[in-house]
Formats: structure tokens, C-alpha cells, sequence
């Protein structure tokens, strides 16, 4: 509880103080979002092909 | 202390939005719209087989959306609340009123969010609907076509709607195109950077709803629809219903692209929604990134926006080494790199990979040795009809 009130009051002060640079704050946010999206499917698209492989492998000896 | 830490990062990092930060929203802003309208079709090519070449309707519809019903609602709603807009019910009106009317409701807007948010919202389910209801039209004609035919009936639907929104004045102000109110109004900032983050964040959302359908069942029944069709009609499954359900589903989250871009350019009008700039730009991205996988999507859009942008802005400098006006650059590279993929790389970027299924051993399933025994199957039908002729004696 005492850790969600400290997030809180943190957030409430950088808020407050941050309230005449909201471009500069959505102008990060955007730029996050632009690196996490493409990070996040080329991580699980590797992620997918390493378990697609180990499948793979794991059949050879067994099929004919 | 963590106050003072956030604190000091943020405000060691102030943007103001013009020169380059003005040309990198601008390039997220694209990305962000050309992502949805790639991944859309994605799901409808690259997956389940339908080769889309309309994705300019569905746009069309978003945009046409918001001009002809949201705007209208919005005029009615705000003029019940006393602002003296000026008539806008005659189609003459609708035009040449406009600028004055989107005025007085931007000011209207600027003092009232939650109501700015709400035509948002009502904007995006309009879409929504309205797309889902176009994939339907789309889809009763086209269904039943192979590709090729369904190709030729998409594009001649995608001229047919910028011809009727060119000539309905009602719809989107004809050739002259009207105006829409910045919804955004109540934001202290700069409006192209909060619609960028909306749109990412759309942008974002679609992806994952795209991903969790293509890792469903239902992912794996439109891969075997795109594989063979008429093998998944002889095991008892749909196969109008089910290109009709796509086609639905992908023509809704297209057309909230059509949403956001009306929103962002504060102006709808039909000849922004060529199919060049709609439809095969969205395909060349898919086809260079490669079809079937979101990661290649990505990439190929990726590349594409950034090629375009660096054409736009250096320009000048590209134009000398050139014969040809360079406006006309963009338009032989969409041709010229689509023959080269074609040629050089048909799988694209990154190739479409097996379809992964948590805990199920799919490379095993694909190459396992099903024995049947055939020369017995006659035996124990016979067995069969005698069994049946004793019950029946």
C-alpha cells in the first residue's frame, strides 16, 4: 500500500510540476511506444522461431 | 527522492514540437496509420488468402464517417447547448458554412474534454460498425471469386466510393471537401503529438488483437482456408462465412485508421483517399516485409515510411541526380521495388515461419507417418453391410 501512494505522490508531484510541458512528456511517450512495439514482436518473433527450432530438433531422431 | 529523480529526467528533456521533433511526429503519425492499415491486411492476405486491394474503402468509410454522422451529431449537439452555428442542413451550407461552424466548435471544445473525448470515442465506433457493415457489402459480391476476380471487384469498389464522395455533397462536401473540428482542442499542446500517441496506441492494441486471433484456432482455420479452401469446405467448414468474418473484422480496424487521419489533417475531403496512397502502398509494405507474420509487416512499414520521408525532405538534394520531375520519384519506387521483390525475394524480408502452438509439437504433427491400413477397409465395410442386413432380417 505505502509503495502505490509513494507511485502516486510521485506521479502527482512530476504532474503538477511538469503542467506547462506536456509535449516534451507525450513527445517521450510516443517515442516509447515507437520502440516498444517493434521491440516487443521482434523478441517474441525470435522467441518463436528458437522454440519452432528446438521442436525441430527434438523429432529429428524420432521420424523417419 | 524518486520525485526529485522524475523530476530532473523530464525536465532535462524539453521538446518543443517544430523543425526535426515536427518531422519525427509526423513520421510516427504515418507509421502509426499505415502499421494499422498493413497489419489489417496481413490478416486478410497474408493469412487467410484474401487478397484485399480495397483497403481504401474501408479507410474511405472511417473518414466518411466522421464527416457526414459524427460531425453532423456534433453540430446538433453543441448548437443545442446555445453556440450560434450557422445552418448547416442544405448541401450548400454543409460547404460553405463550414469553416465557420468548426470554428465556433473548436472553442466549444477547447473548454469541454470529457464531451471532445466522447465524440472521439463515438467516432471509433462508428468506424467500427460502418467498417464492419462495408466488409459485409464487400463481401457479398466478392466472395464467391477467385482471387484475381475479387482483386478486380476490390479496386473498382475502392474508385467507386472516392466517385460517389466526390459527387454526394452531403457526404464529405463534394470537391471542396469540409472541414473538422480539432478534437483535440482541450489539449494545451501541440495536437499532432497527442494524436500520434493515440495512434500508436491503436496502433499497439490492434497488433495484439491480431496476434491473439492468429495464435487462436481460429488463426489456424484461416491459415488452412488460405491453403486450401476447398479441402476445408469437404471437412464441413464454411468458407463464404468465414472469408465474410475477416473481411469484416479487418475493414472495422481499417477504418479507424480513416478515423484517426481525418482527425489529424482537421479536413475531410474524397482526394485524400487515393488507392495509391490506401492500398498499394499498405501491399508493397507486406509484400517487402513478407506476408503472414506481423514482424515483416513492421519491418516493411518501417522501411517504406522512412524512405518516403527522406525523399520529402531531401529532396533537393536527391533531384540532381535525377531527369525526371522528382514528385514522380515515389510512384516509380512503389512500382519498381514491387517487381523486385516479386523477382529477388517473393517470401519477403523475413519469411513466414511454421505457426507456433504453445505445448503442441507441430513439426511432428506436420511430418507423422498416419498408417492405414487400406487393403482392409473393404473387408470391414462388407462386415458392416452383413451386420446391417442381420438386424435388418
Amino acid at each position: 500500500m505505502n509503495g502505490v501512494f509513494l507511485i502516486w505522490s510521485t506521479l502527482k508531484l512530476v504532474a503538477d510540476a511538469m503542467s506547462d510541458q506536456y509535449d516534451s512528456i507525450l513527445f517521450w511517450v510516443m517515442i516509447a511506444l515507437w520502440v516498444i512495439m517493434p521491440a516487443f514482436i521482434i523478441y517474441e518473433e525470435l522467441n518463436e522461431r528458437k522454440a519452432l527450432r528446438e521442436a525441430e530438433k527434438s523429432t529429428e531422431g524420432q521420424l523417419s | 527522492m524518486y520525485a526529485n529523480v522524475a523530476l530532473g529526467i523530464l525536465s532535462s528533456l524539453p521538446m518543443a514540437i517544430e523543425g526535426t521533433n515536427r518531422l519525427i511526429v509526423d513520421i510516427a503519425m504515418f507509421f502509426g496509420l499505415l502499421v494499422i492499415v498493413a497489419m489489417a491486411l496481413n490478416f486478410q492476405y497474408g493469412n487467410a488468402g484474401i487478397p484485399n486491394m480495397g483497403c481504401a474503402v474501408q479507410v474511405i468509410i472511417g473518414a466518411f464517417s466522421v464527416s457526414a454522422i459524427v460531425l453532423r451529431i456534433m453540430f446538433t449537439v453543441i448548437a443545442s447547448a446555445g453556440v450560434p452555428l450557422e445552418d448547416w442542413n442544405d448541401p450548400y451550407f454543409w460547404v460553405y458554412s463550414s469553416p465557420r461552424n468548426v470554428r465556433l466548435v473548436n472553442e466549444f471544445l477547447k473548454v469541454n474534454a470529457p464531451l471532445a473525448i466522447g465524440f472521439f470515442l463515438l467516432s471509433v465506433g462508428t468506424a467500427l460498425v460502418l467498417g464492419a457493415v462495408i466488409g459485409y457489402l464487400l463481401a457479398l459480391p466478392a466472395i464467391r471469386l477467385r482471387a484475381t476476380y475479387l482483386m478486380i471487384v476490390l479496386i473498382t469498389m475502392a474508385d467507386a466510393s472516392q466517385i460517389i464522395g466526390r459527387n454526394v455533397t452531403w457526404i464529405s462536401g463534394g470537391t471542396m471537401g469540409v472541414w473538422i473540428p480539432n478534437i483535440f482542442a482541450w489539449y494545451p499542446g501541440d495536437v499532432g503529438v497527442i494524436t500520434a500517441v493515440i495512434t500508436l496506441m491503436i496502433g499497439l492494441i490492434s497488433f495484439f488483437i491480431f496476434r491473439t486471433m492468429l495464435n487462436s484456432p481460429y488463426g489456424r482455420l484461416m491459415r488452412s482456408m488460405r491453403e486450401n479452401e476447398v479441402t476445408l469446405g469437404s471437412i464441413g467448414k464454411n468458407v463464404v462465412d468465414i472469408r465474410r468474418n475477416i473481411l469484416m473484422f479487418a475493414s472495422g480496424v481499417t477504418a479507424v485508421a480513416g478515423v484517426i487521419n481525418v482527425y489529424y489533417l482537421q479536413f475531410s475531403n474524397e482526394s485524400g483517399y487515393q488507392r495509391a496512397y490506401w492500398t498499394y502502398w499498405p501491399w508493397l509494405m507486406l509484400i517487402l516485409g513478407g506476408p503472414g507474420n506481423n514482424a515483416g509487416t513492421f519491418l516493411g512499414a518501417a522501411m517504406i515510411i522512412a524512405l518516403r520521408r527522406a525523399i520529402i525532405v531531401f529532396k533537393f538534394q536527391i533531384m540532381q541526380f535525377f531527369f525526371f520531375p522528382i514528385s514522380l520519384l515515389e510512384d516509380i519506387l512503389l512500382g519498381g521495388l514491387l517487381v523486385v521483390v516479386m523477382i529477388f525475394r517473393p517470401n519477403g524480408l523475413i519469411p513466414e515461419k511454421l505457426l507456433y502452438i504453445p505445448g503442441v509439437n507441430y513439426a511432428k504433427m506436420v511430418q507423422e507417418e498416419v498408417k492405414v491400413d487400406w487393403r482392409a477397409a473393404p473387408k470391414a465395410r462388407a462386415k458392416k453391410s452383413e451386420k446391417k442386413e442381420e438386424t435388418q432380417k
